[in-house]
C-alpha cells in the first residue's frame, strides 16, 4: 500500500462503505423514529377499510373476500372468538403474535405491532416479515367477533423495485470503483511526471519539458515548475557566468604578478625592479579589492532586513567620505563642490557609507584630471535626494541598462585601462534597493555622469 | 617640531612610517602595542597617533576609547581590516581618519598634515567676505550656501590672493608664496592654475574675480 493510486483507489472505496453505512443507519432510525408511525397510521386505515367492508356485507363470503385482498399484495391473518385462525396471501417468516394481541383485538382493541415494532440496528422494521409486526383491527361479521391483522405483501408489490434497486446499487459500487481506479490513474499520473522532471533537475538537466495541460492545482503546480526549471536554469548560467568572470578576475592579477616576479628574479637595473615591484603591488590591491566586495556583496544578498538601521545625520556621513577622499581627489587635481544640508535618516549607517564610497570613487576614477564633482542633497517630503555629478568620460545609452550588473564594466575590452572590479555599482544597487530606495543615471558620453539616490526618510522594514 | 606617535607591532610597518615622517620634518615616538602608547601619551607631549588596530593585549579600538577619555589629540587608525563595519566602529570610538593597508606613503604624509592643520592652530587667517567664506582649517571655501573642496595648491593660491585683494602680485611671487622657493617647474604653472580657479567659480561668481594686470600678475578684487 505504497503507491499514491492503491492508496487514492482504497481510500475512495473506503469512503464509500463508510458513508453507505451511515447513510442506511440514518435513514434507519428516520424510518423509526418517522415512517414507521405513518406506516402503521396508514395500515390501520387500510385494515379499518377492509374490516368496515365485510362488516357491513354480511352477505359476502369471507373466505373469497380474504382471499382475493390477499391474492393483491397483503398478507392476512384472521381469527374469530372460536380460535379459529386463517392465513391468507403469502405466509410470514415467523408467526410470532402473541396471544394477548389476539385478545385484545378480538375484545374489541385496535393492535398497533407495525408502530411498535422494536428497533434494531442493522434491520429495518419496514422489512420484517413477522407477524408481529402487522396491524390489527377488530370487526364483527355474522355475529361473531374477529380479529383480523394484515401488513403489506413487499415481497409482491415492491419485489421488481426491490431487485430494481439492487441491481441500481450494484451497478453504481462496481462501475465506481472501476471509475476510481481509472480517474486516479489519470489523476496521479501528472504527478509521476513531476517526480521524473525533478530527478532530472537534480541531475543537472534544467530543459525540462512538462506535457501538463490542466487547469486545476496540479497544473498550476506543473506551471509554477516549469517557471522554476526555467529561473533555475537561469540561476545556473549566472552562477557559471559568475565563476567564470571571477576565475578570470582572480587568474589575470595571478599570471601578471607570476609575470613581474619573473622578470624580478632575472634582476634588471634597480629602477626596473622597483618598477615590477609596483606593478605587484597594485596586482595585489586588485586581488584584495575584489575579494573585499564580494564578501560585502554576499553579505548584502543575505540580509533580508535592515537589522542595524538607526538614526544619523546623512549629510555629516557623506562629508565624512568626501574628506577620506581628499587625498585621491588632490592627487587628481580635482574640485568637489557640495552643498549637503543637515538631513537625519533612519538606515544602515556602514552599508550607506559604501554607497557614497562607490559613487564617489567612481565619479573619481571615470574623471579626467581637474574634474569636477558635485554632490546635492534635497530634501523632500518623504525622501532625500542626493546627486553625484561629475563631468567625467561618461557612457554610452545603451551601456547604462547594464551598469548595475555584476562585473560589467563599460571597458568591455577588460583591458584594465580603468582599474575596479566591476562590483561597485552592483552593491551600490543592492544597498539602495535594500532601503528602499531608487537609484537613476544620467550620462552623456564624453559629458559625464549623474548618479541620484533616492532614500525614503525612515525605511519601513520589510519583513 | 610636531611629535607623531606610531603604534604598530610590526616593526616593518614602525620603521617605514618613521623613515617616511622624519624626512617631512616630523618628530616620532613608536610604541609595539597597547599599553606603551598608553604611556607614551601620558608621559610626552604628543601632537597625532597613528594606531593600528590589530595590536597584542588592548587591541587599536579599545586604546582610541581610552586616549580619548585623556586626550583630544587626531588620531588615524591604520589597519589591514577593511570591511565596512570596521570603519563605522573606529569612527564611533572617535578616531578621526582611518586608512587602510597597503596604503601610499604620500597618502599617509596627506592625512597627517591635513589632521594637524585642522587640529592645530593655523598659521593663515579665515576669511570671510560676504557670502565668500575661506576656512583655512578644513582647506574649503564657501560661496552662497555651497562648499568647494579644491585642489591643494588652487586653494593655497585662492588663499593667498583674497588675504590680499586688491594687491598685485607677479608669477614669481606667486611661485615662491605657493610652491615654495625649490619649486623647479616653470611660471605658467601660476597661468594653469589661475585659469582652473577662474572656470571654477564661473557658475554663481558673484563674490570676487581674478584679474589678470597684464605684464605683471594677477590680483584679487571683490565685488561691490
Amino acid at each position: 500500500m505504497r503507491s499514491l493510486y492503491s492508496k487514492f483507489t482504497l481510500t475512495t472505496i473506503l469512503i464509500m462503505l463508510l458513508s453507505g453505512l451511515i447513510s442506511f443507519s440514518v435513514s434507519n432510525v428516520y424510518y423509526q423514529k418517522e415512517l414507521k408511525r405513518q406506516n402503521d397510521t396508514k395500515l390501520t386505515s387500510i385494515a379499518m377499510d377492509m374490516a368496515d367492508f365485510i362488516g357491513s356485507h354480511n352477505d359476502t363470503d369471507l373466505h373469497s373476500y380474504f382471499e382475493h385482498l390477499g391474492s393483491i399484495g397483503y398478507q392476512i391473518f384472521i381469527v374469530n372468538k372460536n380460535g379459529e385462525e386463517i392465513y391468507y396471501g403469502a405466509g410470514f417468516r415467523e408467526y410470532n403474535l402473541p396471544e394477548e394481541a389476539k385478545e385484545m383485538v378480538l375484545d374489541g382493541e385496535e393492535y398497533h405491532g407495525v408502530g411498535a415494532f422494536p428497533h434494531k440496528t442493522f434491520v429495518t422494521g419496514f422489512f420484517a416479515n413477522e407477524l408481529k409486526n402487522t396491524v390489527g383491527i377488530p370487526f364483527e361479521y355474522r355475529g361473531l367477533n374477529y380479529g383480523l391483522f394484515i401488513r403489506p405483501d413487499i415481497k409482491l408489490l415492491f419485489g421488481e423495485l426491490h431487485s430494481l434497486i439492487a441491481w441500481l446499487v450494484a451497478g453504481m459500487i462496481v462501475l465506481s470503483v472501476i471509475l476510481v481506479l481509472i480517474s486516479a490513474k489519470y489523476l496521479i499520473r501528472p504527478i509521476g511526471k513531476l517526480n521524473r522532471a525533478t530527478s532530472l533537475i537534480a541531475a543537472g538537466d534544467f530543459g525540462i519539458k512538462l506535457n501538463i495541460k490542466r487547469r486545476d492545482e496540479i497544473g498550476e503546480l506543473a506551471s509554477s515548475f516549469t517557471k522554476m526549471a526555467n529561473k533555475l536554469e537561469k540561476t545556473n548560467e549566472m552562477r557559471k557566468e559568475f565563476i567564470s568572470n571571477i576565475s578570470h578576475d582572480i587568474q589575470s592579477p595571478l599570471s601578471n604578478i607570476k609575470g613581474y616576479m619573473k622578470l624580478i628574479k632575472a634582476v634588471g637595473t634597480q629602477e626596473e625592479t622597483r618598477k615590477n615591484i609596483d606593478a605587484v603591488d597594485s596586482e595585489i590591491d586588485r586581488l584584495s579589492t575584489l575579494t573585499r566586495q564580494l564578501l560585502l556583496l554576499s553579505s548584502i544578498d543575505s540580509r533580508q532586513d535592515l537589522l542595524n538601521a538607526q538614526k544619523y545625520d546623512l549629510s555629516e556621513q557623506i562629508k565624512m567620505v568626501i574628506r577620506q577622499y581628499q587625498w585621491n581627489l588632490s592627487e587628481k587635481g580635482m574640485m568637489v563642490s557640495y552643498s549637503l544640508p543637515k538631513a537625519y535618516i533612519v538606515a544602515d549607517p556602514p552599508l550607506l557609507y559604501s554607497v557614497w564610497e562607490n559613487l564617489l570613487t567612481n565619479s573619481i576614477k571615470y574623471s579626467s584630471e581637474n574634474g569636477e564633482i558635485d554632490i546635492k542633497l534635497v530634501e523632500q517630503e518623504e525622501q532625500y535626494e542626493i546627486s553625484i555629478k561629475d563631468n567625467g568620460i561618461g557612457m554610452e545609452q545603451d551601456e547604462l541598462a547594464r551598469i548595475y550588473d555584476r562585473f560589467y564594466r563599460a571597458d568591455t575590452s577588460r583591458t584594465r585601462s580603468v582599474e575596479g572590479s566591476g562590483l561597485g555599482l552592483a552593491i551600490v544597487h543592492s544597498i539602495v534597493y535594500l532601503h528602499n530606495g531608487k537609484i537613476n543615471v544620467w550620462s552623456i558620453k564624453g559629458k559625464g555622469t549623474t548618479f541620484t539616490v533616492r532614500l525614503p526618510k525612515e525605511v519601513v522594514k520589510t519583513k | 617640531m610636531k611629535t607623531i606617535l606610531i603604534t604598530d607591532d610590526d616593526q616593518h610597518v614602525r620603521f617605514l612610517v618613521k623613515e617616511l615622517l622624519n624626512k617631512e620634518g616630523f618628530q616620532t615616538v613608536e610604541a609595539a602595542n597597547g599599553s606603551e602608547a598608553f604611556e607614551l601619551i601620558k608621559k610626552e607631549s604628543i601632537d597625532l597617533a597613528i594606531i593600528d588596530i590589530m595590536l597584542p593585549y588592548i587591541d587599536g579600538y579599545k586604546l582610541t576609547e581610552e586616549i580619548r577619555k585623556y586626550s583630544e589629540i587626531p588620531i588615524i587608525m591604520l589597519t589591514a581590516k577593511s570591511q565596512i563595519e570596521d570603519k563605522e566602529k573606529g569612527f564611533l570610538l572617535g578616531t578621526d581618519d582611518y586608512l587602510v593597508k597597503p596604503f601610499e606613503p604620500k597618502e599617509l604624509l596627506f592625512r597627517v598634515n591635513a589632521l594637524l592643520r585642522r587640529y592645530g592652530k593655523s598659521e593663515g587667517e579665515n576669511l570671510m567676505i560676504g557670502s565668500f567664506h575661506i576656512n583655512k582649517k578644513s582647506y574649503e571655501v564657501e560661496l552662497d550656501g555651497k562648499t568647494y573642496m579644491l585642489p591643494l595648491k588652487e586653494f593655497e593660491l585662492l588663499h593667498f590672493l583674497a588675504s590680499h585683494p586688491k594687491q598685485v602680485f607677479s608669477r614669481s611671487q606667486l611661485i615662491e608664496q605657493i610652491w615654495g622657493m625649490d619649486y623647479e617647474g616653470d611660471e605658467r604653472t601660476v597661468d594653469v592654475h589661475i585659469k582652473r580657479l577662474r572656470e571654477r567659480f564661473s557658475k554663481g561668481f558673484t563674490e570676487f574675480s581674478i584679474k589678470t594686470i597684464r605684464g605683471i600678475g594677477y590680483s584679487l578684487e571683490y565685488r561691490q
